[in-house]
């Protein structure tokens, strides 16, 4: 199915998952690609690459119909705003069908299952939890699900923790703690299933979803193949960036610590939310005020979010056995891979003190 | 005194620097004039900033203005600056000045020719800590310089209205030509010479580079500078003297720190300008006090041409960096063979 004939369309590119996806397909498979961002400000990393950039809001519908203009495929990347985000899919899925695009892959989460524990396969239920992340995901794919009714081809990707370089949440912020001294869970606390992808596994999976006829319709889990525990993966990239192994110490000064920042967490953030402008117009014109607020969003990074303590415990493990049977999937990134080029990412682009060259050869 | 002045291009750089302060200036917000291709763009700027007149093409208001501030994408630098200047019109242009050494360097000439005033943002060069550098650097307080060092860098979030840098159909040239005008400014101007580059590598495969990393030398100094716009650096200098060392956060206010043989010390900075809206009124002033004849102004383009040389010449021996998270074959290959 894929082909140099019609470009596919990325919605979300300037994101990581998108930009990633622009890369391979255009830059190493030569296929090429529409790139659409939301604002120009995204576009830094894809442009890098010879690659057509559009300007694209899926809360605008007119603007979905001419990125859709001409396209064999659409990847959608997209998410923002919970609100928007469920009727943007719906006009991304219309404009879709009236353009008739041989297939729309929609990137959904693993989120979709709900807190459950165990081994979770695609046919498990969709459970909505009030988290509106969650719930829109969920919504999301019930709307794929109704178009796919209506004859549109949609193949959805249930991703899990998604790593690698220009992962924020994954990858930078954790090296950026390790670097900054900052604390983790206790070893007992980070004993869950860490469900970890490289993103090059997943955007493999996406090139295939794009291709396999067998896509069509249907949902699929996307993983690594190795079940290890937060503990190890943070022990792996802490010694990946030239840390020590972490300090197994007292879990019970972790929490009271995190419980002691909580309060200062949400409180940052409500503030933040409301008054982003003045707040920010004080802090370009008082280096006062910029030490202050350093100094608050720095204890606040260097400790463990009470959401850490649910998730780093949590033992659920998404199997890819559909994905394997049915697109051929294989993840071709086991962790030792995929941590050394994350550290090499990060060493590359100054995560980790001043900025170094990379390694020529291969890792 | 009243100044009519033309402010061409409504983009971001204008929208957050130079009309606010204008509209400040008595005198000036009276008689301000918005250019912009883009119809509406144009009419927000104007009712925003109370202009007097708003125009789509820079044509149609060279007669009408006493100066003119450019900041339209950096492509079309040169050929906006000189229609002014061929009308003897002084221009404040957004760094950096052109886009090739042969462009400045006409425009520096027309500017003389024209006799008129012919300045450049380069805003570095008010930040106090630089200014301190070049100070101690040309009063021969660090010894001989024998290395600098720049590292800058933040995650791009300019609110561009345009994609003129990215992509297909982008200009092929990205931080260097942005961020990298400044650091190179700044390196020219602490040393009082250009030197030669002997290594440059980006990241750039086709587009615009959003890191780069510059190595050079001359005059028995040597030096890099590190440019992102994909991840926060330490937005730092540091100038090595065979007596002294100077070290500072390029946009910091109030104090350097120097070391030597007398130890470690901080030295505290009494700068004019002490947050980022006083630098933006500190550099109108300069360019309205250029334009009445008061004072040169604190950045003549004459002076850029070095900086504006070592970015050609950078871009003429780009390399690739390596990078192995770019380069992996996927199993994704397989796919489409």
């Amino acid at each position: 199915m894929l082909s140099s004939d019609r470009p596919i369309l990325i919605i979300g590119a300037g994101g990581f998952i998108g930009g990633r996806v622009v890369e391979v397909l255009q830059g190493l498979l030569g296929i090429p690609v529409r790139a659409s961002v939301r604002r120009w400000t995204s576009a830094v990393r894809i442009g890098r690459l010879p690659v057509d950039i559009v300007l694209c809001d899926i809360a605008d519908a007119d603007q979905v119909r001419r990125a859709m203009d001409g396209v064999g495929g659409v990847v959608h990347c997209a998410y923002g705003d919970p609100a928007v985000f469920v009727e943007g899919t719906r006009t991304v899925l219309q404009a879709a069908l009236e353009a008739g695009v041989d297939r729309v892959v929609h990137l959904s989460t693993m989120e979709v299952y709900g807190d459950v524990e165990g081994v979770v396969f695609e046919d498990a239920p969709l459970r909505k939890t009030g988290w509106s992340y969650r719930d829109s995901k969920i919504d999301a794919e019930l709307a794929c699900r109704s178009y796919m009714d209506r004859g549109l081809s949609v193949s959805i990707l249930r991703p899990t923790i998604v790593y690698g370089p220009f992962s924020r949440d994954w990858t930078a912020r954790f090296a950026e703690r390790l670097v900054a001294g900052g604390t983790f869970p206790g070893r007992e606390d980070c004993q869950g299933t860490c469900n970890l992808v490289y993103i090059d596994d997943l955007v493999a999976a996406i090139v295939l979803a794009l291709d396999r006829k067998e896509a069509a319709g249907a949902a699929f889990n996307v993983n690594g193949e190795e079940r290890l525990t937060w503990w190890q993966y943070l022990n792996d990239l802490s010694q990946a960036i030239g840390l020590p192994p972490l300090n197994g110490g007292s879990s019970f000064a972790r929490r009271v610590r995190c419980a002691a920042v909580a309060p200062v967490r949400t409180t940052a953030r409500v503030v933040l939310d409301r008054f982003r402008d003045p707040i920010m117009a004080v802090y370009q014109s008082s280096p006062t005020a910029q030490r202050l607020m350093r100094g608050v969003e720095g204890v606040i990074r260097r400790t463990p979010a009470p959401a850490e303590y649910r998730l780093f415990t949590r033992k659920v493990f998404l199997p890819v056995d559909k994905a394997r049977a049915l697109l051929g999937y294989r993840s071709q990134f086991p962790a030792s891979r995929g941590v050394a080029l994350s550290a090499s990412w990060l060493r590359h682009h100054g995560f980790l003190g001043l900025p170094e060259a990379a390694p020529a050869g291969p890792l | 005194m009243s100044v009519r002045i033309a402010v061409v291009g409504c983009g971001a750089i204008a929208r957050a620097f130079h009309l606010p302060a204008l509209a400040a200036v008595p005198g000036v917000s009276d008689h301000l004039i918005v250019v912009d291709h883009d119809s509406r763009r144009v009419a927000t700027a104007q009712q925003e900033f109370r202009a007097s007149r708003a125009a789509t093409d820079h044509r149609e208001v060279l007669h009408d203005v006493e100066a003119a501030i450019v900041a339209v994408p950096q492509e079309f630098h040169a050929d906006v600056v000189m229609d002014f200047l061929r009308e003897r019109v002084p221009v404040l242009c957004e760094k950096p000045l052109a886009t090739t050494l042969a462009q400045a360097t006409a425009l520096v000439t027309a500017a003389d020719v024209a006799g008129v005033v012919l300045a450049v943002n380069n805003t570095r060069r008010f930040y106090p800590a630089v200014r301190a550098a070049r100070e101690w650097i040309q009063a021969g307080r660090l010894g001989t310089i024998r290395r600098v060092e720049i590292h800058e860098g933040t995650s791009f979030n300019w609110p561009l209205t345009s994609g003129s840098m990215f992509g297909r159909r982008g200009t092929g040239k990205g931080v260097l030509q942005d961020v990298g005008a400044h650091a190179l400014d700044m390196i020219c101007w602490w040393l009082g010479a250009r030197p030669s580059i002997t290594r440059y590598q980006d990241d750039a495969m086709g587009g615009s580079e959003a890191v780069a990393r510059v190595e050079f030398a001359g005059e028995g100094c040597t030096g890099v500078v590190d440019l992102s716009w994909l991840s926060k650096l330490p937005n730092t200098f540091r100038v090595v003297g065979d007596e002294d060392t100077l070290e500072g956060g390029i946009l910091a206010w109030d104090a350097v720190r120097l070391t030597g043989r007398g130890g470690s010390r901080k030295v505290r900075l009494r700068p004019e300008v002490r947050s980022f809206p006083r630098v933006r009124d500190h550099v109108i002033a300069d360019f309205l006090g250029a334009v009445r004849g008061e004072r040169p102004p604190a950045v003549p383009a004459r002076e850029v041409l070095p900086s504006i040389a070592m970015i050609e010449e950078c871009y003429g021996r780009r390399e690739r960096f390596p990078m192995p998270w770019f380069d992996t074959v996927s199993e994704a290959s397989s796919v489409v063979v």
